[in-house]
């Protein structure tokens, strides 16, 4: 699979908060923290639990900038 | 001789009494113009008498008045709008340029002419490039969010996350009819043969029908079966990177959370 999206960060499921229908997944990248709301489902479907190596995803259009 | 065209006549009529249209909305924009109901009678060429009619008939219509004349009498003093008969100018305005839209589509003389499509012109228009009429096949509710999973075609189904409260306010229910939203940039795309490893609840194949390129970006619209296109911007350096252009399949993802939906 080759993604369009610009930004695939390599880390690891570091928390997983399950709720009834979204579910809060937190991502270590290399020290740093990503948070990632996606669906229950999609959780289940991908098997995902702590410990696992995954990419955490973002579409430069989504990405905000701070100064 | 003109061009035959199709006009729609709006009015407003309120517990069954004489109708308030075009031309008593425009005596009624003179009375805000000139601040007194002679002044606006002369302004739209009838009688003092036949206007001070009219004005209470529109007054008749709303539950508050949308003039009042000021003291000095029936023939005196001044006559302003309300708030609510500036409501009442705005509002029928609004419906006029709509339904106007709407018999465009009539006088166009398309033929067969959808019934939604003339109805889609009654509402809102949106700049969301991803529009999808469809029903919804079941929700299943979450303590603050609902997932709605709809029915775009026979093969295709999309799902939606909204808020619980979304759900109860626009009345979405099995079998509703709804409008799935869609930006553009939220959709991603994909390339290779196999369903792609992501949590992105809406994975949907198609085939590249076009790619517009701007200097940063990249238009691609993907045929997705049944009859249906979905169109992605995504960056141009990742239509490239993936060597995107007509012909190839991709897949289409985007995140539940990103579908709004929209009711009639």
């Amino acid at each position: 699979m080759k993604l369009s999206a610009r930004n695939a960060l390599k880390g690891k499921i570091i928390e997983i908060v399950k709720g009834q229908v979204v579910a809060k997944v937190k991502v270590d990248i290399g020290g740093q923290t990503v948070t990632s709301m996606i669906s229950v489902e999609a959780v289940d479907d991908l098997a995902l639990k702590i410990g696992d190596d995954v990419q955490a995803i973002i579409k430069s259009s989504e990405v905000m900038i701070g100064k | 001789m003109g061009e035959p065209r199709v006009e729609a006549v709006l009015a407003f009529r309120g517990g069954g009494r004489s109708m308030v249209g075009h031309d008593r909305i425009r005596l009624l924009e003179a009375v805000a113009l000139h601040g007194s109901i002679t002044k606006a009678a002369q302004a739209v060429g009838i009688s003092y008498k036949a206007a001070w009619d009219a004005l209470n008939a529109v007054n008749n219509l709303l539950p508050r008045p949308a003039f009042s004349a000021q003291t000095g009498g029936r023939h005196g003093g001044g006559a302003s709008v309300t708030p609510d008969g500036l409501a009442l100018i705005k509002a029928f305005h609004l419906l006029e340029e709509r339904l106007a839209r709407a018999t465009a589509v009539l006088s166009a003389g398309e033929s067969p002419v959808d019934p939604h499509v003339l109805l889609r012109s009654l509402g809102m228009r949106t700049s969301a490039r991803n529009a999808f009429r469809c029903t919804v096949d079941a929700i299943v509710t979450g303590g603050v969010n609902a997932e709605v999973v709809l029915r775009l075609t026979d093969e295709i189904q999309l799902a939606a996350v909204i808020t619980q409260a979304s759900v109860r306010d626009l009345g979405i229910e099995e079998g509703s009819e709804v409008t799935a939203l869609i930006k553009a940039p939220f959709v991603m795309l994909a390339t290779g043969e196999a369903e792609p490893t992501v949590s992105a609840r809406n994975r949907i194949p198609g085939t590249i029908l076009a790619r517009e390129d701007g200097p940063v970006s990249s238009e691609i619209t993907l045929d997705i079966g049944g009859g249906k296109t979905l169109t992605s911007v995504v960056t141009w350096d990742s239509a490239d990177r993936l060597a995107l252009s007509a012909g190839v399949r991709v897949w289409a993802l985007f995140k539940a959370s990103h579908v709004i939906l929209a009711v009639d």
